[in-house]
């Protein structure tokens, strides 16, 4: 069921991902993709702002919506030529909104989105999490781990830092988790990381049966080998959550993102490992790392495109409605 | 219409530029092979973010900085170091800026006459409109006028047209905007007399973009070459194909050039950004091949200068005018 039927100015109405429905958590079930805002960040310094970016994932969210719009007939990515029957997504995509985390403290603001994802994972429903920085991540993994066995994939940002310093840092990365075994090395994987980590944690980490892929080799892995791996990856595990930090890609293309770097992946490249990520059972994907309310950046709006031209890839993968993106020769 | 010219010849700049620094000129003072300038400052068809309206002023503005720049008054020579060779300026008056458009932001009907009225004159005169956007639905009046004007000349003139765009813009309609927005342009030019479908060539689309339009596109017999394909053959290749086919059958050809085929990291201010990896050099390439060819009518759109507080889009933009026009504006030296 199309969500109108008649044509609507592009920006208007409700603002919801996609222009999926808006929805109570009543109504989500083990089908369900829920969209959920978490307009958090670690705001000090000269980098605030990245709070804003749910709404504006949301913002450019809305050109996508072909499965609201009657007069679209179908997506179809120009290269792969795979058509997209976007006729569930209406029903299985739903738009929960914000967790109204602005104004508390730290503690108080994690527990509310541990609450509401316990809430969510308790009906089964898959969760794409637009968030700020990446300090709602560790919260999520911990929130999650109470309930499910994990393997996590990191793509961009940081690799841990502290690890063979054993002090955990501030913003109690990923490693801390590492650490206390709430996740183990052998099911975690960091894609196309920035290269600041020590020798020491790749070597401790690596040994320990942790995978760091580099940009330069997830541009070149065959998807049938990112299968392979990931499938490694998940073994023995409930379900997957992953972590896509705009800092995957260079710098130089967006300009919104304070973590710089100039060898990123290629956003064709990402959106087929993340397509192929899709296939597997996430059951929550972070999209962190961008700040809209850069200096100018504002109006230029590239980094939530390059986001959600690749949450495409997966959200159709997720939905069942994508295999892959290469094209079948005839 | 304006005219900008600054008449007293005190080394004194108009205040109000004009594009590559060209005479400011009516479009009945138009010859034969001479460029007419038509600006289209219009972007009340475009459905989300606009600013391209300011595109013909960032143009002319941007055009007239790089020829003070590459090719400045005191020099009679210039060495291209992108092409190689030796060349003096044009001196023969090759262009002529006709001033813009009279633009109702209420009636896409009187701005759709009011466009094509000024490139079909330029085209009865001989010339070769080159209308300056504005959102791309304006690419639509631009062709219609030269459409006209053919039909007019030779009722059986067929024009072969090629899209150079991150995007189809073959849907039928798009929501509120109805039949005739910047979605739509390369839709209502399939359905002009004289142009020939199987003809029409689109470079540089990119990512996700509506089936059924891409379905009818190729059932008609028209190319879509991807910003995949201009990575995968190179961008002199992919115009010598598009080129190759979109001259097949036909005696003339239109060249619609949009800004967004370039990836929004080196050209963020147009109102539709894409990721392509396509750079300005592809696109530069791409033009090179084109320019060889003679082109009849063109169109440039979507420089929405307020997007880009770096001011680089406009400047790209004016290098790429440059990359179709150089032949016309530069002659070699022997």
């Amino acid at each position: 069921m199309s969500l109108r039927t008649g044509p609507l100015p592009r920006m208007a109405g409700d603002l919801t991902f996609m222009r999926s429905h808006r929805g109570a958590l009543t109504e989500i079930n083990d089908k369900s993709l829920a969209i959920i805002g978490i307009p958090m960040e670690d705001n000090v310094g000269l980098s605030s702002g990245y709070r804003m970016s749910p709404q504006a994932l949301r913002e450019t969210s809305v050109y996508f919506g072909w499965q609201a719009n009657p007069q679209f007939s179908h997506p179809v990515d120009v290269d792969a030529r795979k058509k997209i029957d976007t006729s569930s997504i209406h029903d299985r995509m739903v738009d929960l909104g914000d967790i109204p985390v602005e104004g508390l403290g730290r503690s108080v603001a994690d527990n509310l989105v541990s609450d509401v994802f316990n809430a969510v994972r308790q009906r089964g429903a898959s969760i794409i999490a637009l968030s700020g920085d990446q300090r709602s991540v560790n919260t999520v993994l911990e929130t999650q781990a109470n309930s499910e066995k994990l393997s996590f994939i990191q793509i961009g940002g940081h690799t841990p830092s502290s690890w063979t310093q054993g002090i955990p840092s501030a913003r109690a990365d990923v490693d801390s988790l590492i650490s206390n075994g709430t996740l183990l090395a052998k099911n975690t994987a960091f894609l196309t990381p920035l290269s600041t980590s020590p020798c020491e944690f790749l070597t401790q980490y690596r040994g320990q049966g942790g995978q760091v892929i580099s940009a330069k080799q997830l541009s070149r892995i065959s998807m049938p080998e990112f299968r392979e791996f990931r499938l490694a990856l998940t073994e023995n595990t409930d379900s997957l959550v992953v972590n896509l930090d705009l800092s995957a890609f260079a710098s130089p293309l967006h300009g919104m993102s304070s973590k710089r770097r100039f060898n990123g992946v290629s956003v064709t490249s990402l959106q087929s490992v993340m397509t192929e990520i899709g296939q597997s059972p996430v059951s929550t994907l972070i999209v962190t790392g961008m700040n809209p309310t850069v200096n100018g950046m504002s109006v230029v709006k590239t980094g939530q495109r390059l986001l959600v031209t690749v949450l495409l890839g997966y959200i159709y993968g997720r939905l069942g409605l994508l295999t892959s993106l290469k094209r079948e020769e005839n | 219409m304006k005219s900008g010219e600054c008449a007293i010849n005190l080394g004194l700049k108009s205040p109000s530029s004009t594009l590559f620094g060209s005479k400011s000129a009516n479009v009945n003072e138009i010859t034969k092979d001479v460029v007419g300038v038509v600006g289209m400052p219009s972007d009340w068809t475009h459905s989300s973010r606009i600013g391209a309206r300011h595109g013909p002023e960032a143009l002319r503005r941007a055009t007239t900085r790089l020829v003070e720049e590459y090719l400045p008054s005191h020099h009679d020579t210039f060495f291209d170091a992108t092409h190689g060779g030796e060349w003096s300026r044009n001196n023969a008056s090759w262009i002529l800026d006709c001033g813009d458009a009279d633009i109702d932001p209420v009636s896409v009907e009187q701005t759709t006459e009011a466009i094509a009225s000024m490139t079909e004159s330029v085209r009865l005169a001989g010339g070769v409109p080159l209308a300056l956007g504005g959102d791309h639905f304006n690419s639509y009046p631009a062709c219609l006028g030269y459409s006209r004007a053919l039909s007019k000349i030779d009722p059986t003139h067929k024009i072969g047209y090629i899209q150079i765009d991150g995007h189809l813009d073959f849907s039928d309609r798009l929501g509120a905007w109805g039949h005739f927005n910047h979605a739509t342009n390369g839709r209502r030019i399939s359905e002009l007399p004289n142009i020939v479908k199987e003809n029409m060539v689109w470079i540089g689309v990119s990512g996700w973009v509506d089936g059924g339009e891409l379905e009818l596109i190729e059932s008609m017999g028209g190319k879509v070459y991807s910003s995949g394909d201009v990575h995968r053959l190179g961008a002199k290749e992919v115009a010598r194909l598009a080129l190759e086919h979109a001259t097949k059958n036909s005696d003339s050809l239109y060249l619609s050039m949009d800004i967004d085929a370039m990836d929004a990291g080196y050209l963020p201010g147009t109102g539709s950004i894409v990721h392509s990896g396509i750079t300005p050099k592809n696109y530069c390439d791409i033009l090179d091949v084109i320019a060889k060819h003679s082109i009849g009518g063109m169109d440039i759109a979507e420089v929405a200068p307020s997007l880009d507080p770096s001011g680089r889009t406009e400047a790209i933009s004016a290098h790429l005018l440059y990359s179709v026009l150089r032949e016309k504006m530069l002659r070699p030296v022997k």
